[in-house]
């Protein structure tokens, strides 16, 4: 559940950033651009040779039931597995979601026009907050709140090396295209943005240029952000070294899980894009390792 | 009168009629539903300005018109060079004054004009600020006139406001109506705090990463305080008061927790009168005691300048042109409105004998308080203002009453669409790089029918301006 919840608003966030941004010159030239960064973004497939429609792009990313990568979708799957435990859930929490699923179903029911996209995209936002204060205010933190919380700090470690990922294909692809300087800075500006950690790269590096390395190194190391992929894991480890139940191999788990964590915060190459590149690699294969091992741990 | 929207239409602006088409497509009840969303916008943003009443400050929206200013890109790039060009000569005009005086010897502008504007600053004689840069960012005041040409009302040195209008403006408009901009080139504003912050570093006199840059403001209780706080955030530098710094050894220090930090840049958005007690006015509680020694001193640099506000003086700004001439030998590439200087004896006859056709202004006051639009006055009021203006020549400007264009706005009282009076501030920046003018501005409205008051202070609104790509 906690996966779906991040996932959920991760591709809700990117899909508005790479909008509203694209309507600012100088990318209004590129909208075919940004319809397919957001389809790339959530895996959703599609004829890389059509033209992509706006609404179409949106219906499948956001409201498709059948589109296993839409975020209906996974909110629904957050209704069913907070139906699933909803004994061990409170009132409070089963409520904010089944809003949220009510939210999303009936606004996939009616027109989605742009002048809607906004007030869309903000009452989005209102749920998952709404969502995550009922997580951290109503439940006891518990054994479950620890599974909620792992599984939210995993999709989010993975989602940001994904954008990560995805924004420097798209400044290379542009790159590649000749575009002008004012284009590619543009595509960090939104892997910023899309982690709302603008104003964050702002203040961690008053007084310096504004450089890819300064924002990998935000993104990938700082120990006080968030969303940051170093503070991400770090989270994991910890909620799993509280959770009380313990089956046998745990402690293996926990160990891998800490021994990966340290070799992850040694990288240091972030005016490196090549070596950056290799650590989204290499740290997305151990995440989804992670992932794994904790399902084998307690679930099969 | 010149209606923008009119006579862009007939000369065939592809952007107003891409822009009109897509609000064909909707109808009056959709329309006003957007309109508020944009109010929401600025609301939830915080997009406010304190208005006083008797000893209160009521916070109010600032008024926005959903239908925005166009201009195209050849005529915005004749603006922008004029701006460059008329900034450069002020620039060059304010070191002068405040060294050679060549200006002054050359009696191409009286000397008693300069020396007797309430902004001269003796404590900026002899001193040449870094880079030689005073005048860091610009606003200057542009009207369209029946005539079709754009011409500038007067320059804002000291500290020009309204740019945080013209970019949340613009987020506004692109969340409310995303399709305009899928179909019309706008230019984009949102560069415009990064090439401040740039400006700001490149006048620092230190390196990158050593560079500490703050905004000092009055306080919350400044009418664009909302500003402030923006600029500040946008651009990742601290928000601080006067009793946040303090100055040690020849340096300005913010004091924080973690212990005193060097101040390299001020960007103060307080008035000269303010900003040091030691040297200015001494009741002063706003500012930096020492403040203006470490600048002398060249250990911090203060954005704008003190003293620029001369260029304000609404006297002085009639001599622009001159400037122009003198110091770049140009012709002005905008205009200046056409100024009679009441100081002059034959343009005081002159405003004698035609007052009812003539604004009158004072020199030094701004937002649109003091001005006297004669041919709405009654004699008896003209013939008092007559006798203000004798008593005090040097303190009064004329000029004739130029029409500022029209634009259709949305008047909510009236429920429909009405042509309202506009004009244009400009945001100019001038650092030790390449100049930038923000391409756009800010167009201010006059909400109430006929008026030409467009100033926020007197119930004037603001538009979104295009600038349409080449």
């Amino acid at each position: 559940m906690g996966r779906y919840i991040e996932r959920a608003e991760f591709y809700k966030r990117y899909c508005m950033v790479e909008y509203f941004s694209a309507l600012e010159a100088p990318m209004a030239e590129h909208q075919d651009f940004t319809l397919r960064s957001i389809m790339y973004m959530s895996g959703t497939d599609f004829d890389s040779e059509t033209i992509l429609n706006e609404r179409e792009v949106f219906q499948k990313v956001l409201f498709d039931a059948s589109n296993p990568h839409s975020v209906y979708y996974m909110v629904r799957h957050v209704r069913e597995n907070a139906r699933g435990i909803r004994n061990n859930i409170s009132s409070e929490l089963w409520e904010s979601i089944n809003k949220w699923f009510i939210f999303m179903k009936d606004r996939g029911q009616q027109p989605f026009h742009s002048a809607h996209y906004y007030t869309f995209f903000e009452t989005m936002r209102f749920h998952v907050a709404m969502i995550k204060s009922d997580m951290v205010h109503t439940l006891l933190h518990n054994d479950v709140w620890h599974f909620l919380n792992l599984g939210m700090y995993i999709e989010r470690s993975q989602q940001v090396f994904k954008i990560m990922r995805s924004k420097i294909s798209d400044y290379h692809i542009l790159s590649n295209k000749g575009e002008n300087e004012a284009m590619l800075s543009f595509q960090f500006h939104t892997l910023l943005k899309s982690l709302e950690a603008f104003d964050v790269h702002q203040v961690q590096n008053r007084g310096f240029m504004m450089t890819h390395a300064t924002i990998f190194k935000l993104i990938i190391s700082n120990q006080d952000f968030p969303r940051s992929t170093n503070y991400t894991l770090k989270k994991c480890h910890q909620h799993l070294l509280r959770i009380s139940e313990r089956p046998e191999g745990y402690s293996a788990v926990a160990e891998s899980l800490e021994s990966s964590l340290s070799q992850l915060e040694s990288f240091k190459e972030f005016d490196n894009e090549d070596q950056v590149i290799q650590h989204i690699e290499d740290s997305n294969n151990m995440i989804t390792n992670i992932h794994h091992d904790i399902v084998r741990l307690f679930f099969q | 009168m010149l209606d923008e929207v009119i006579k862009h239409l007939k000369s065939g602006s592809i952007a107003y009629e891409k822009f009109f088409e897509l609000l064909s497509q909707m109808n009056m009840q959709e329309f006003k539903s957007l309109s508020d969303l944009a109010k929401l916008s600025f609301l939830n943003q915080g997009v406010t300005y304190a208005l006083y009443d008797k000893n209160e400050s009521v916070e109010q929206i600032f008024p926005f018109d959903l239908i925005p200013r166009i201009i195209d890109g050849p005529e915005w790039d004749r603006i922008e060079k004029g701006m460059i060009q008329r900034n450069m000569a002020l620039n060059l005009f304010l070191h002068d004054v405040y060294n050679e005086g060549k200006i002054l010897k050359d009696k191409v502008i009286p000397e008693y004009l300069i020396k007797s504007s309430v902004h001269y600053c003796r404590q900026m004689e002899g001193f040449t600020p870094p880079k030689g840069i005073y005048c860091h960012i610009a606003g200057s005041d542009l009207i369209r006139h029946s005539d079709g040409e754009f011409y500038v009302l007067e320059d804002n040195l000291r500290n020009p406001s309204g740019v945080s209008y013209v970019l949340t403006n613009r987020i506004a408009m692109r969340k409310v109506l995303p399709d305009a901009f899928k179909t019309i080139p706008v230019e984009f504003v949102s560069d415009y705090t990064e090439r401040l912050l740039n400006a700001m570093w490149s006048v620092s006199g230190r390196d990158l990463g050593d560079i500490f840059c703050v905004l000092l403001t009055p306080g919350s209780f400044n009418s664009a305080y909302f500003e402030h706080t923006y600029l500040a955030q946008k651009m990742g530098i601290e928000l601080v008061e006067g009793r946040d710094l303090v100055v040690e050894d020849d340096h300005v220090y913010l004091k924080s927790i973690g212990g005193h930090i060097r101040v390299d840049v001020i960007y103060r958005r307080i008035d000269d009168a303010y900003i040091d007690p030691d040297v200015f006015n001494p009741d002063s509680m706003l500012g930096l005691k020492g403040l203006m020694e470490v600048y002398n001193k060249g250990n911090v640099t203060i954005i704008n300048a003190p003293g620029t506000g001369i260029s304000d003086d609404k006297a002085v700004c009639a001599y622009v042109p001159d400037m122009i001439k003198y110091y770049l030998d140009e012709d002005p590439i905008i205009s200046n409105v056409p100024t009679y200087i009441c100081h002059k004896p034959e343009d005081l006859q002159y405003v004698r004998e035609n007052v009812e056709s003539l604004v009158v202004k004072p020199v030094d006051m701004s937002g649109g308080y003091g001005v006297c639009i004669c041919d709405e006055m009654t004699i008896e009021e003209r013939q008092e203002l007559l006798r203000k203006v004798e008593a005090n020549p040097r303190n009064f400007i004329a000029q004739p009453k130029m029409l500022l264009s029209l634009h259709s706005t949305f008047i909510e009282d009236a429920d429909q669409f009405e042509p309202r009076h506009i004009d244009l501030r400009t945001f100019t920046i001038l650092g030790a790089n390449d100049p930038y003018v923000l391409k756009g501005g800010l167009t201010r409205t006059a909400l109430i029918k006929n008026s030409l008051i467009v100033n926020s202070s007197q119930g004037g609104g603001s538009k979104d301006t295009w600038v349409i790509k080449n």
